[in-house]
């Protein structure tokens, strides 16, 4: 689904030349659920950025779900970002301005989708995650966590093949935190492909490999010993 | 998509609400400065019978004493009576007119109405039909009518109104001089801006009142004029001695029928270039004549189409362009100040866009949406800068010498120009602030949310 191959990002000014990531391999599986850990500076952002075909890499080689992204141009990473990636994020990033259901329709608006599509696809991604009841309403009308399930709702819209969440819990308190990656296990167990970035044990135990990521290159951890994917939290949490 | 960008930039106009009205207060006072003084130049400087203007000419004959220092800026455009005469008989051109204006004290049989001081034009029955003036009622008096000296007029819709409230005024009689004149036609309101046709003969005070209310034979005026001694009809407009001016006792007929004295406009109308060429042959040798006899003949003869005479005439003086090239320029320095608060604006939307561009959007979009949401801004800086141009144009009427007042005036064209400036001057300063949000990008923006 994601594979990078001794890919290097470089990040140049007139006196510093950084390498946020050099030699970067990885391989994710369809349907698979990773978690991406590392210290501050690591490296975990950018990685996020270049597989969410944000920014261009310098070298290497990066394949999403087959397709050779290098030397595409913009309306193609755009086109192939719309409709092959879902983002969430740790601020959850919803447009304050537009409705709950103009914020999931976003996406959608980027493809020519009719609107009679448009509007399904968005009732369907807001039951999904259970805030059918709050299409007019703001972003700043809603809690935390629900805005962070309208962010999911969002990237869910565009029926992505690969789910990248960068902290997807790190501005909620526990309750709504557990909810919010309850809801991930759930899409994962849908049969999407999840890469979350997070600094918290507990949540990239839940995931089925762990990757870290060390001044820009990946140690592969494996299958977390601790992960033990259950219908219960407690059993989730309790078999680590 | 547009329709989604309208949508979007209409929100927007909410957002950073400080900042957009000061963008919109920009752009309307820049384009009000700019459209308020384009106005006054459009209208003096526009065409007043493009159908005709190529096919109307002013014959000119220059009388100038060589030993006559010339003022610099002068413009020979009037003809002495003599040679005013001897043009318009010699019927060269398929019409042709000599025009001078003046006051005229007006009556009526009906004793009740006192006599009133009326600007009146003497000119040649050819006249209405070489200026297409369009009549209400009745017709021009007629070539022979001209010949004769016959005592008919011309009035305008509004003299005849006020002197014939029962609408009937062709056939009925108007008092000049104590003489009865027939009135044989009746003109529809005619207006035209510049008042190009006696632009020298009919001065601001005749324009100010509404141009010229009656016209009669030229020769009839003329003999009016004679007989009363000014006491009747007053000439109106310019009178220039560029030879040696007649003694102060020459009377009537040394200063107005054999002086070189300049004040009549002469035109006439010539269909084809090989009219014009014969016209340009017979004025040349006319003039040779006068230099034969003794007049002061400076070469060459001009026959100038009404575009050459317009501009040759500065109808649009220096000071109007100089004020509208001034106007255009604060445009462009509230236009500089609009990027920069463009700059502002699309800044703090930078985190919106990055989450755009995360969902899909190519620059290009991201790039479209900030135009179209500039040119809504430049809508409404629009509209705001259509209030700003009214009044503007209401301080320019009065301050305005009178017979520019006209030229003040908003009409459709100047509504849909004022409105599409304002747009694309707008989409023009945003270009730059648009495409540097299109770039602007990204992880960082959106985890720094």
């Amino acid at each position: 689904m994601l594979t990078m191959n001794n890919l290097s990002k470089v990040y140049r000014t007139e006196v510093i030349e950084t390498h946020a990531l050099r030699d970067f391999s990885i391989d994710v599986r369809p349907g698979e659920f990773v978690a991406v850990t590392g210290p501050s500076g690591s490296g975990k952002t950018t990685f996020l950025s270049v597989a969410g075909l944000l920014e261009e890499f310098n070298s290497g080689e990066y394949l999403l779900d087959g397709v050779n992204v290098l030397g595409m141009r913009d309306n193609q990473r755009s086109r192939l970002r719309n409709e092959k990636i879902g983002f969430v994020f740790q601020a959850f990033n919803l447009i304050s301005d537009l409705t709950v259901a103009a914020n999931v329709e976003v996406p959608l608006r980027y493809r020519s989708m009719p609107a009679s599509e448009r509007r399904k696809r968005v009732a369907d991604s807001l039951a999904r995650v259970g805030l059918s009841a709050r299409t007019t309403h703001y972003p700043s009308e809603l809690s935390g966590g629900q805005q962070q399930r309208v962010a999911i709702a969002r990237a869910l819209a565009g029926s992505p093949r690969l789910l990248l969440a960068d902290e997807p819990t790190g501005n909620l308190d526990t309750q709504m935190a557990r909810a919010v990656m309850e809801l991930l296990e759930d899409i994962h167990r849908d049969g999407a492909t999840i890469v979350m970035v997070t600094h918290d044990p507990e949540l990239a135990a839940r995931a089925q490999r762990e990757v870290h990521i060390v001044d820009g290159q990946v140690l592969d951890l494996g299958k977390p010993a601790r992960l033990v994917l259950s219908s219960s939290e407690d059993a989730s949490i309790g078999a680590a | 998509m547009i329709g989604y960008y309208v949508q979007l930039a209409l929100l927007g106009l909410r957002r950073n609400v400080w900042l957009t009205l000061l963008i919109v207060i920009a752009v309307a006072v820049g384009i009000a400065s700019s459209m308020t003084a384009y106005t006054l130049l459009h209208t003096l400087s526009g065409d007043p019978m493009p159908w005709k203007s190529e096919k109307i000419f002013a014959p000119e004959i220059d009388l100038i004493d060589p030993n006559f220092k010339v003022p610099a800026g002068t413009r020979f455009t009037l003809m002495a009576y003599r040679d005013a005469s001897a043009v318009i008989n010699s019927r060269q051109a398929e019409r042709q007119t000599a025009i001078f204006g003046a006051r005229a004290a007006l009556t009526t049989e009906d004793p009740s109405l006192q006599p009133t001081s009326t600007p009146v034009q003497a000119n040649h029955s050819d006249f209405f039909g070489m200026f297409d003036v369009p009549f209400s009622a009745g017709a021009s008096w007629s070539r022979e009518d001209d010949e004769s000296h016959a005592r008919v007029v011309v009035l305008t819709q509004r003299l005849a109104d006020k002197l014939f409230p029962d609408g009937k005024a062709v056939g009925q009689s108007v008092q000049l001089d104590r003489r009865s004149f027939k009135v044989v036609g009746v003109i529809q309101d005619w207006r035209p801006w510049p008042s190009f046709y006696n632009l020298f003969t009919d001065p601001a005070a005749v324009h100010a009142a509404g141009g010229p209310q009656l016209f009669l034979p030229f020769e009839t005026a003329l003999e009016i004029a004679r007989r009363t001694a000014a006491a009747s009809m007053r000439f109106h407009g310019g009178y220039s001695c560029l030879t040696r001016a007649p003694p102060a006792d020459a009377g009537f007929e040394g200063f107005v029928m054999n002086s070189d004295c300049i004040w009549i406009q002469v035109w006439v109308e010539l269909p084809t270039a090989a009219d014009v060429n014969r016209y340009r042959r017979y004025l040349d040798g006319y003039a040779a004549e006068l230099h034969r006899a003794g007049r002061p003949v400076k070469p060459p003869t001009r026959v100038r189409n009404l575009r050459e005479w317009l501009v040759y005439n500065k109808v649009v003086p220096d000071e109007i362009r100089i004020a509208s090239l001034v106007a255009f320029g604060f445009l462009m320095v509230c236009l500089v100040n609009a990027v920069a608060l463009l700059l502002a604006r699309f800044s703090r939307r930078n985190s919106e866009l990055a989450i755009r561009r995360a969902l899909g959007a190519p620059r290009s979009s991201l790039f479209a949406q900030c135009l179209i949401e500039t040119a809504v801004i430049g809508a409404a800086g629009g509209i705001l800068g259509l209030v700003l141009t009214f009044l503007g144009l209401t301080a320019e009427r009065a301050t305005l010498p009178r017979e520019l007042v006209r030229a003040a005036q908003l009409d459709v064209e100047l509504v849909a120009m004022t409105l599409g400036l304002a747009i694309l001057a707008t989409v023009a300063a945003g270009l730059y602030p648009a495409w540097r949000s299109s770039r602007a990008l990204s992880a960082y923006q959106l985890k720094a949310q």
